[in-house]
């Protein structure tokens, strides 16, 4: 796998910190980045595994509001709420337009 | 060709907002969706289609298209009269974006009864404020492919399938689960 280069601008304070951590660690700036944008990623995708499960549960009635907001917190339930809500409304008023014009 | 009732003027009119009009392009049925409903959009979705168009992935692909269908007159743009009352709806408003503030204020000027978007995060801040507009979701034309075999089920699950693919999981996970409701419209 090639390794591509990227630049990008950190809070300086933020960057102390970092240096701080390579220090302890006898490790190099760059190292820890890379080490923490692995962990990022792998979380990232273990959790939208977890949330996709959960929120299936939730679509199928499996599960309540309360315990899915929990889960993936009060917002996107919210929207996956009201997204499955008007998803319903949507294909009903296509039903009574397509009855309307058969 | 829309189904024309005898007056001249296409039986159904939806204004689409920029997500809608994408995920109908990327689903490949946009087209098939204009034999069924006229399909009207604001400047400000028309602006959006035409910077996503620069994009070099299926997004970008799809904006094309759409401009293309635009640039045929397949896809009319309209002027929103009333921008006060856009940018009114905007700064109330941090979840609704200028082409949805558009879309619903076009819709509402001109009597069209529905506007469809796919942008779930603004959803429940649009339904709220959109008077007498009902507010739908793309599957609402796909559902209409399928109801008046236009398409197959089965195109419809594989247009549903593209779409989830290229959306964040939440959007996904609805798209797939629409799936089920596609079957019972045999």
């Amino acid at each position: 796998m090639s390794l591509e280069q990227v630049s990008i601008r950190v809070d300086s304070r933020l960057l102390h910190e970092l240096d701080q951590i390579a220090h302890k660690k006898y490790k190099r700036r760059s190292d820890i980045i890379r080490d923490a944008l692995v962990d990022y990623v792998e979380h990232d995708l273990e959790t939208r595994e977890v949330k996709e499960i959960i929120t299936n549960q939730f679509l199928e009635g499996k599960m309540d509001f309360k315990d899915f907001s929990r889960v993936v917190g009060i917002d996107t339930a919210e929207q996956i709420k009201i997204a499955k809500e008007t998803l319903v409304e949507s294909i009903s008023r296509a039903k009574k337009d397509s009855k309307r014009n058969s | 060709m829309p189904k024309k009732i005898p007056n001249g003027i296409p039986d159904t009119i939806v204004v689409g907002d920029t997500s809608a009009l994408i995920s109908l392009g990327v689903g490949l049925v946009l087209k098939d969706c204009l034999k069924i409903s006229k399909i009207v959009v604001p400047k400000k979705v028309n602006q959006e289609l035409e910077e996503m168009s620069q994009f070099n992935d299926e997004d970008g692909s799809a904006a094309k298209e759409t401009l293309d269908l635009i640039l045929k007159g397949k896809i009319e743009v309209l002027t929103v009269k009333n921008i006060a009352k856009v940018r009114a709806l905007v700064s109330a408003n941090t979840r609704i974006d200028n082409g949805e503030a558009e879309a619903l204020i076009l819709a509402q000027e001109n009597s069209i009864p529905i506007v469809i978007t796919d942008d779930f995060r603004s959803l429940s801040k649009l339904k709220e404020v959109s008077e007498n507009v009902e507010i739908h979701l793309s599957i609402y034309l796909l559902s209409r492919l399928v109801l008046e075999n236009i398409i197959s089920i089965k195109d419809a699950k594989e247009s549903l399938n593209r779409i989830a693919s290229l959306r964040t999981w939440e959007s996904g996970v609805i798209y797939r689960f629409a799936m089920k409701y596609i079957d019972d419209l045999n």
